[in-house]
């Protein structure tokens, strides 16, 4: 057994969005979530990374749909995802792609931190960790998540240009 | 208090005296006798103070109090204006700006300069030794009527008095103790002058003193044990004015006082104008214009529906909800219009640090001001005129012996000049310099590698010109901190393509260069093409298109591995839109296939589609934080379907 040291092994209670790719678990805290909508017709962009699917027209927005899949290395399962969720950090919307979302419920939240190396997943883009009627729920860090993607479109560019 | 809530005026009241100082004070160092120029600045200095002293920025107050001290100097004439006093004003703006920057960014004010408040002091002190009391009478303007009253009221044995009344501290109503005062005085005579106005005595706009001319027959005593009277009144002094001084010097004054009181007409309107404006959050403009941008992508929606459907009442209505819908736009587009005046205010100053650094003389000529710009363009502008102007000063103008040398009068001319043709804003900055030796630059691009021997020899001067928006490139061997780092030009060029204008050089050896700027008058909503490459829909703005053709694969030839087309005669470079959009399901090569020919600048070239939908109105959306800056793509808009199209960026494809 592993002694965690108390600083860094936090629990807190949050609201969280509460979604499936694939198989695994994934969370998403309520303040980021605008709103959960069916998918919409999606416009490819050109030259954009990969892993964004396009744009779509959200009441006259246009915002871009990352194919969360992709990003987590996770295969969405039979291949049709279902859900659209739109998030937002700051000044940033987008729309993240899911298989199905089961709904807002509260969790403890574990620091993701400990937890994880302990369990030796890898934790891009995690924030935490929470129980749920045994499932594990990982709770997705939408901050570093974006700032990653805005790393990957400038190392894009720079390859093509 | 709480105050802050007024932050945001505060910042745009006090910016728009700042730049008004600015120009006023060097309007004063060209003509240092013109009296309502420095009335100008020392209101707008005045009104400075107060509402930094509201705000409670206390350094701010207090250097905009040592600033008054000076101009009131200036103004009473006992200090004349020189250039060093201008100099340290100017960079009392500078200071004065930084702390209304300050206060933004970190909610503090920082500390005033070193130096200016002492500089300031000592201005105000060398001159104080002369006489303080100067009579006082002389300084003040009468007009003709005024003087026409004087005249005649001296005539009949009436007095006139100058009365100084001042308020008790923390008056409350200190308009209705003015009017006191007026009654009072108007049982003893005739009330001909009063400063500050009267309208602005009625609307509080003074502090606790104000002067009245009085024409009366009775003894100054009694009018001011009269005065005194009045609860919170106070009479400072009263004098009798001796008028035949007033009068003599009326004549002398006569003529540069006609160009002046043009002047304070001028004022005295553009302040009526004031209560004719509203100040709108540039936001809500923004939010105004999506909404209208909104109804037209509804609109089109509307008119693709009735096409399906010959309702001839229908189209009818549309038709008028069509031309509705228009003139909404165009009106929503001219509130969102700003005279260029915003970006071009701040020029003179720059100009002049500029060439008074470099020791040229420059006379700076503006041009059309008044023309106007979108707001989100006038943004933008600024930047890269600064740029031009910089460079027109560095290379282009020729210090005053060389110009003498060649011919030239010694003074440079450099002329910054907007207009508006059709939708169009053209700007231009030209100067009477050296101009851009082309062989030269010729030299220099061939042996900084930027084209090789052979390919200088062939181009043509245009094409040689263009070299010098390249990235790094710089004619100037010697850096200095005005230009000649190698970047400018092209920093320019981008910034007036990103605002999808044009730019263009004119040159002459020893005449002088003009730089042209060809800008749309809003980027919000443009005409575009919509094309179709394979299932997708792509946007082309019209301004870009010169034309569209079909394409005919005999007419396709091949040169070193690329694809052109001849058409009429002329070689015209080919792009596959399918290959360069990477289109996931490209036609089948059964259809027939369109060209459209689309220009930057001289150069064409043809792009290749598999369907030309047709020409509309579209809005053009940002594609959002995340997504901008993708080569290629200049945005996305939606369709009348509510489809999502990308718009290409037809200059980042040459």
């Amino acid at each position: 057994m592993v002694n965690l040291e108390p600083d860094s092994y936090i629990s807190e209670r949050r609201q969280i969005v509460h979604f499936l790719i694939g198989s695994d678990n994934y969370g998403l805290e309520v303040e980021n979530v605008q709103e959960i909508i069916r998918p919409l017709p999606v416009t490819r962009v050109p030259f954009a990374p990969a892993f964004i699917e396009g744009v779509i027209n959200l009441r006259g927005c246009i915002i871009p749909v990352i194919k969360l899949d992709d990003l987590l290395g996770r295969q969405s399962e039979n291949n049709g995802y279902n859900r659209v969720i739109i998030a937002h950090y700051q000044d940033i919307t987008v729309g993240l792609k899911v298989d199905s979302v089961k709904g807002v419920v509260y969790l403890n939240i574990d620091s993701a931190d400990p937890i994880l190396k302990q369990a030796q997943i890898k934790t891009r883009y995690l924030s935490g960790i929470g129980k749920l009627n045994e499932q594990l729920i990982l709770l997705l860090d939408l901050a570093s998540l974006l700032d990653d993607v805005k790393l990957k479109k400038q190392e894009e560019k720079c390859s093509i240009g | 208090m709480d105050v802050s809530k007024y932050t945001d005026i505060f910042v745009a009241e006090s910016q728009e005296h700042l730049d008004n100082l600015n120009k006023n004070l060097l309007l004063l160092e060209k003509n240092p006798d013109n009296k309502s120029v420095l009335n100008e600045i020392f209101r707008s200095a005045h009104t400075l103070k107060g509402m930094a002293a509201t705000m409670g920025l206390e350094r701010m107050a207090e250097l905009t109090h040592e600033m008054e001290t000076v101009l009131t100097l200036l103004k009473e004439g006992k200090i004349a204006v020189k250039q060093e006093i201008i100099d340290l004003l100017l960079r009392c703006l500078d200071d004065l700006h930084e702390m209304i920057r300050g206060f933004v960014d970190e909610g503090k004010e920082p500390s005033i300069a070193q130096g200016l408040i002492e500089a300031l002091h000592k201005l105000s002190e060398c001159d104080s030794d002369q006489s303080l009391e100067q009579t006082e009478s002389s300084d003040i303007e009468f007009n003709e009527y005024e003087l026409s009253v004087l005249k005649a009221s001296k005539e009949r044995d009436y007095k006139s008095y100058h009365i100084k009344i001042e308020l008790a501290e923390g008056t409350v109503m200190k308009a209705a103790r003015a009017f006191m005062v007026f009654r009072c005085l108007e049982d003893f005579g005739q009330i001909i002058k009063c400063i500050p106005p009267v309208q602005d005595l009625e609307e509080e706009k003074f502090d606790n003193c104000f002067e009245i001319f009085l024409i009366a027959m009775d003894d100054a005593e009694e009018i001011e044990t009269a005065l005194n009277n009045i609860s919170e009144v106070r009479v400072a002094s009263i004098k009798e004015i001796n008028i035949d001084k007033s009068l003599s010097s009326a004549p002398a004054a006569g003529e540069s006082k006609k160009g002046d009181n043009k002047v304070e007409n001028s004022v005295i309107s553009s302040q009526s104008l004031h209560l004719k404006t509203v100040r709108v959050d540039i936001d809500r403009l923004d939010d105004m214009m999506n909404l209208v941008g909104e109804l037209v992508i509804n609109k089109t929606r509307l008119e693709q529906i009735a096409s399906g459907y010959r309702m001839s009442e229908l189209e009818e209505a549309i038709e008028q909800m069509g031309r509705l819908t228009t003139d909404l736009q165009s009106l929503v587009m001219k509130v969102r219009m700003v005279p260029i005046r915003h970006v071009f205010d701040r020029f003179p100053r720059m100009v002049r640090d500029i060439s008074h650094n470099l020791q040229k003389d420059v006379e700076f000529v503006i041009e059309g001001e008044e023309t106007e710009l979108d707001r989100t363009v006038i943004d933008e502008i600024g930047e890269p005129l600064v740029h031009l102007l910089r460079n027109a000063l560095d290379h282009g103008i020729e210090p005053p012996d060389e110009r003498a040398a060649a011919g030239k009068q010694t003074t440079g001319l450099l002329r910054l000049a907007a207009r508006q043709e059709g939708n169009n804003v053209i700007i231009e900055v030209e100067d009477d310099g050296r101009g851009i030796d082309i062989d030269e630059i010729r030299k220099q691009a061939i042996s900084k590698g930027f084209i090789d021997p052979r390919e200088g020899e062939l181009l043509d001067d245009k094409a040689v010109l263009n070299i010098i928006f390249e990235q790094g490139f710089s004619t100037n061997n010697t850096v200095n901190d005005i230009s000649g780092r190698g970047i400018g030009m092209d920093v320019v060029k981008s910034k007036i393509e990103s605002l999808n204008g044009a730019l263009e050089i004119e040159t002459e050896k020893g005449k002088g260069t003009k730089v042209i700027i060809n800008l749309p008058l809003t980027l919000a909503i443009i005409q575009a093409l919509l094309v179709k490459v394979g299932e997708e829909q792509y946007a082309i703005p019209l301004h870009s298109i010169d034309e569209t053709t079909l394409l005919i694969p005999e007419q396709i030839k091949m040169v070193q591995n690329h694809e052109v087309f001849l058409l009429r005669d002329k070689v015209l470079p080919l792009i596959r839109c399918s290959r360069l959009l990477e289109v996931p399901t490209a036609n089948q090569k059964n259809n027939e296939e369109f060209v459209v020919v689309v220009h930057k600048g001289a150069q064409r070239l043809g792009l290749v589609v598999d369907e030309l939908v047709g020409q509309q109105e579209i809005v053009i959306k940002p594609l959002g934080n995340l997504l901008s800056g993708i080569p290629g793509i200049a945005g996305a808009t939606i369709l009348g379907n509510g489809q999502v199209a990308t718009i290409l960026d037809v200059n980042s494809l040459f």
